[in-house]
């Protein structure tokens, strides 16, 4: 019997051929998505890792002033540290920018694409993606700084993966940015003559025991250091600008001890000679009252220094004499200027005592000033300009990390796909258990267990599942599938060639799941569906819901009669919104992709009002007279898990550039919108930013939103960040202009210009297309497929009545009223619910799929777009039925006399 | 005449496999008359009143109803001459399940535009405390005068009936049979009943005998025996 039933499998096959087609159609398509998506990701997150082993990844690098002496790197390496110099200048030329170090020996080292290391001097390998985008090969002469070098291969290195110039860039521009690779001779004979500024002095650094990143940051900052001892002229112009104030007061403190001391020493010479001056004076006085004795002694009286005033007295009031008068006024003064010298000369040791203290005091204050003014200054310049861990590092990993999220959204598509696959194959089961059930009933009549019956129906869509898996998988992992989704990461990212990998889980998932899913369904569904006896399989019995007595007599006919089958092919209905739901939130997330990416473009091409950005590194004194003056910090702030530069613009009352008015205070900002939508901020939020270098955090509070959407930007007052990061009043380290301004390259870290920014705005387009043209179509065959198969499903089901009506003389105008045309209705209220829910849904699920991303998230459509994609879905469902229509007059008045229900 | 059949044919199957079932069929009835078509299983009848309703292409022959050729027409020209004409009652009633008793005879009402007062018709085959119901609901003589009662609606000129009681017990049938002696008396139907229930026959105006896809014997009865004195129904 079991070998009868089975012969019945392929005229089944044969029979519901474009049913079967269409739901192994869907299995594959869920199945290539999957794998196509998710073994692309493994592809890049296992290349990574296995290549991350071999190129021996950084653990983290860090740049200093100077270069460490022999000592200080023994030092380092003494903690089990590997560190390895990767020094590096940048050759600009046309626009173009060549970043050109040494080949690595023991950490990140190159990967090669094509060609060989460089053996010897005037060879090198050029970066793999600035090769492409300039058409570099192997064998080619390019010009690097007045020396022609040979290309002799292109590669990658695993700390340049994102090869962006600057960390805090955010996209890729491969056409103006590459690294050259020379011999170390080759990189010597190149800065040989050169001033110190010329190179960057980067270390790269692996940990190999229990001693952190940290512990080797704070090892670098206290090493010694004197920064007298960098020979860049502007590094000095500015460090001497900026220690400008502190010598003034270390100068004017100075000169206060000095001319203290010099007080101090003065007073002692004063005090050296008071006793001369009392000495002198007490002798005039005694000289004096020797002369006055002499000319007294006739009236018998001895004057002394203490009673010639009394004796006088005496004498004149006996004598009334007028020379004894005027001895006495002369002896008084005498004895007055004798006390005055006194008064002096203590008042010359009281200064002397006062300025020795003095003078103790001031060299006290110098001591203490120069002791705080070391501490202070120590912490601002040591050696170190840049530490940064690998993990912090957008360079390195980037396409790992990328692909994280897309590997997670393929493994959720899967599973929406079998949950679509599920109904579906529900459907069917259903309509071809009612279809067959008087033979079901007539075969238990006579003996057939239920269990060879379960196992006959599950065959089929068993082994289309499995076949679709297969498919879906085989497609997935083809290079064709993989290539195209690792053409975005190979188009964009500097990385090795990854090998497929074939994950076994994927492989399960792919080739297990959608069979195993089809045997529950089928399982539950068909054994529910043969519970029922013999007798009521036989006869066709079928259960009324509760639901199909709803009184429709205030319908016209036709109203009712579409109710009424909607109503009886619920299911059906149910399972076209539901193959709507999933593909519209597709649908959705690759329109989100796309707006995002039209949307960045856009913003950062309007909002980008300058053409010339100059990021200074030494800014002068004076502003060029062209330039508006900004203040500019980057901090960082987290979102799920990922740390996101955010850059803080010091803007002046009228900025030219920005449309930004952020209000005075250092705790208040302008945000940007791409700012507000990426952190969801409103007026009056605290927004705490952190500066990872320095272990601090700065809490501010939003005090208004900016129209500006370039990049995570966000705004405050200058002078009230001047404040809070302890500048000088007239400090500026960006400088933006309409036209190109004569700045010294030596002052300058870059020059970003308009054309550069929207080159780079475009690039995100560029390399989302794929994946969007992937989502999107995918989307519009899976809403295809399962809105026709459900469809067909339904006229299948409805065979029977459609050529009922057609014996009764219905046309076919009106045949397809009664049995499609209520679908409309289906499919625009559907639409209609689903276009929104699946946005409110995708656009909370869509800035999961770019937390990686420093930027907005500005998903809104044009409104536009809404009603075109509701025409879009009545379109298809009108080419549906159409094609369905052929169908609808395929079943002939006869059948009704064949078959009853 | 209204309906006249001239040699009618019809065959089944492909070149190597042919089964010709009408071998030239010969057949006329008058307005207003009841024809009951009588044969063995496989004789052909079916496939005759079929031929006579549009439902199955003719090889040869010709087919008039009311005087108009139906050989030949395009499918929606016999669509057309189905919904204007003919009415239909089947063996297994072939009822709309998800249809209410009402609804399913408003699916015929709908094509006509002038169709017989639906509750009067309702009424008069009984159905008014059924005309809410679901086929499923109903006892098979219940959902056969739904049957009647949506061929009737439209007031067809000619009511094709494949073996009307041959599903229902006798009790039933006669009340079914009644009943289509009632309409053709009110209505002047024109009926063609396919059946293989001898006693039919005695309540019809014509008979037709059907053997091997050819007309063997056909009579006029010259006293008809009203349904509900038929004998051994």
């Amino acid at each position: 019997m079991k070998r009868v039933l089975n012969k019945r499998i392929l005229r089944d096959l044969r029979h519901n051929f474009v049913r079967y087609a269409a739901l192994f159609l869907l299995v594959v398509l869920g199945m290539y998505i999957v794998t196509s998506m998710v073994a692309s990701s493994e592809n890049v997150i296992q290349g990574t890792i296995e290549k991350n082993g071999i190129n021996r990844v950084e653990d983290g690098e860090f740049s200093v002033f100077v270069p460490l002496t022999d000592k200080q790197l023994d030092e380092i390496r003494s903690n089990d540290v590997e560190i390895e110099e990767i020094f590096n200048f940048d050759f600009s030329e046309n626009g173009k920018v060549i970043r050109v170090t040494k080949v690595r020996e023991n950490i990140d080292r190159i990967e090669i694409k094509e060609g060989r290391l460089p053996e010897a001097d005037g060879e090198a390998v050029i970066e793999q993606r600035y090769a492409e985008e300039n058409g570099i090969s192997t064998g080619d002469e390019i010009n690097i700084s007045g020396k022609l070098l040979t290309v002799c291969g292109t590669g990658c290195v695993p700390d340049y993966d994102m090869p962006i110039r600057k960390i805090s860039d955010t996209a890729v521009e491969s056409s103006n940015f590459g690294i050259a690779f020379v011999t170390a001779s080759m990189y010597d004979e190149f800065i040989s003559g050169k001033s110190q500024k010329a190179q960057e002095y980067t270390y790269a650094y692996r940990l190999n025991g229990d001693y952190t990143a940290d512990d080797l940051k704070n090892a670098i900052k206290d090493m010694e250091f004197d920064y007298h001892d960098v020979d860049d002229e502007y590094f000095q112009d500015y460090i001497s600008d900026s220690l400008g104030k502190k010598d003034e007061l270390l100068d004017g403190i100075q000169e206060l001890v000095d001319g203290s001391a010099e007080l101090r020493d003065g007073l002692a010479d004063i005090k050296d000679h008071s006793s001369e001056l009392t000495d002198g004076a007490s002798d005039i006085f005694e000289l004096y009252l020797d002369q006055a004795n002499s000319a007294v002694s006739a009236f018998g009286i001895t004057l002394t220094k203490d009673n010639y005033a009394s004796e006088l007295d005496k004498a004149i009031a006996a004598t009334n004499s007028s020379e004894l008068s005027a001895l006495k006024e002369r002896l008084g003064q005498l004895s007055e200027f004798l006390g005055g010298t006194k008064d002096y000369t203590d008042g010359v040791d009281e200064a002397y005592d006062g300025s020795e203290e003095l003078a103790d005091g001031m060299t006290e204050l110098q001591d203490k000033t120069n002791e705080i003014s070391e501490e202070y200054f120590d912490g601002q310049i040591d050696n170190l300009t840049m530490f940064l861990k690998a993990g912090d590092n957008p360079r390195i990993n980037a396409a790992s990390n990328e692909r994280v999220v897309n590997k997670n959204m393929g493994l959720l598509a899967g599973v929406v796909v079998m949950i679509l696959f599920m109904y579906v194959i529900s459907v069917f089961v259903v309509h071809q258990i009612q279809s067959e059930s008087s033979v079901i009933g007539a075969l238990y009549a006579l003996g057939i267990k239920k269990k060879d019956l379960i196992t006959h129906y599950l065959r089929l869509p068993t082994i289309i599942a499995l076949l679709g898996g297969i498919a879906g998988a085989a497609i997935g992992f083809s290079s064709f599938a993989v290539n195209s989704q690792m053409s975005q990461i190979y188009s964009y990212y500097s990385v090795p060639e990854y090998k497929n990998v074939y994950p076994v889980y994927l492989l399960i998932y792919c080739i297990v799941m959608p069979p195993v899913t089809a045997i529950i369904v089928n399982y539950i569904v068909i054994n529910k569906k043969l519970s029922r006896t013999a007798l009521s399989l036989i006869r066709n019995e079928q259960k009324e819901s509760s639901i199909s007595n709803i009184d429709l007599r205030k319908f016209s006919f036709i109203r009712s009669f579409q109710i009424r089958q909607l109503l009886r092919e619920l299911r059906i209905a149910f399972t076209v919104v539901l193959g709507m739901f999933i593909s519209m939130l597709i649908f959705m997330i690759g329109m989100n992709s796309l707006t995002l990416c039209l949307n960045v473009k856009n913003e950062t091409q309007a909002d980008t009002k300058y053409n010339y950005m100059y990021y200074m590194k030494y800014p002068e004194k004076e502003l060029p007279a062209e330039g508006e003056a900004v203040y500019t910090e980057t901090l960082s702030k987290e979102y799920q898990g990922y740390s996101l530069d955010v850059n803080i613009f010091g803007i002046g009352g009228s900025s030219k550039y920005f449309r930004a008015e952020p209000a005075k205070g250092k705790n208040k900002l302008a945000v940007s919108k791409s700012v507000q939508q990426k952190y969801s901020l409103s007026v009056g939020d605290k927004f705490v930013l952190t500066d990872s270098a320095n272990d601090m955090d700065y809490a501010f509070t939003v005090d208004s939103i900016a129209d500006y959407s370039a990049g995570l930007a966000v705004f405050m007052d200058i002078d009230s960040m001047r404040e809070l990061f302890g500048r000088e009043d007239d400090f500026y380290n960006t400088i933006f202009s309409d036209n190109k301004l004569d700045i010294e390259e030596g002052r300058l870290y870059s020059v970003t210009t308009k054309e550069d920014i929207d080159h780079s705005s475009e690039v995100f387009l560029s390399m989302m297309r794929p994946t969007q043209v992937m989502l999107l179509s995918v989307s519009v065959v899976i809403f295809f497929v399962v809105m026709y198969l459900m469809l067909k499903v339904m006229i299948d089901r409805a065979s029977f009545g459609i050529s009922l009506v057609k014996v009764f003389g219905y046309r076919m105008n009106e045949v397809r009223k009664l049995y499609i045309n209520g679908y409309m209705f289906v499919v625009a209220i559907g639409a209609l619910i689903c276009i929104p829910l699946t946005k409110c849904i995708a656009d909370k699920i869509y800035p999961n799929i770019i937390s990686n991303t420093a930027c907005g998230v500005n998903i809104r459509f044009p409104l536009y777009v809404y009603p075109l994609i509701f025409v879009g879905v009545m379109v298809i469902y009108f080419i549906i039925i159409t094609l369905l229509v052929n169908r609808l007059k395929k079943i002939s008045p006869t059948e009704v006399l064949k078959n009853r229900e | 005449m209204y309906l006249e059949v001239k040699g009618l044919k019809k065959k089944y199957g492909n070149s190597s496999n042919t089964v010709q079932v009408l071998k030239g069929i010969e057949l006329s009835v008058q307005k207003g008359q009841m024809c009951v078509i009588q044969g063995t299983s496989g004789s052909g009848k079916s496939t005759l009143l079929n031929c006579i309703g549009g439902l199955e292409t003719i090889d040869e022959g010709s087919v008039k109803v009311s005087g108009k050729e139906i050989f030949g027409l395009s499918p929606s020209a016999l669509s057309d001459y189905r919904r204007d004409n003919l009415g239909f009652i089947f063996q297994f009633y072939n009822l709309v399940p998800n249809l209410t008793v009402r609804e399913n005879i408003k699916v015929c009402e709908y094509l006509t535009s002038s169709p017989l007062d639906i509750d009067e018709l309702i009424k008069t085959l009984g159905l008014t405390e059924h005309q809410n119901k679901f086929p499923s609901q109903l006892s098979g003589g219940q959902q056969q005068r739904c049957a009647i009662a949506r061929a009737l609606i439209k007031n067809p000129k000619l009511l094709l009936c494949d073996e009307p009681t041959g599903a229902l017990d006798s009790a039933t049938s006669r009340d079914i049979l009644i009943l289509l002696e009632e309409i053709n008396a009110k209505y002047g139907t024109t009926m063609l009943i396919v059946t293989h229930n001898n006693s039919i026959k005695d309540m019809v105006h014509k008979v037709v005998f059907v053997k091997d896809g050819l007309v063997v014997k056909q009579y006029e009865n010259k006293t008809r025996v009203p349904a509900a004195e038929l004998e051994d129904l």
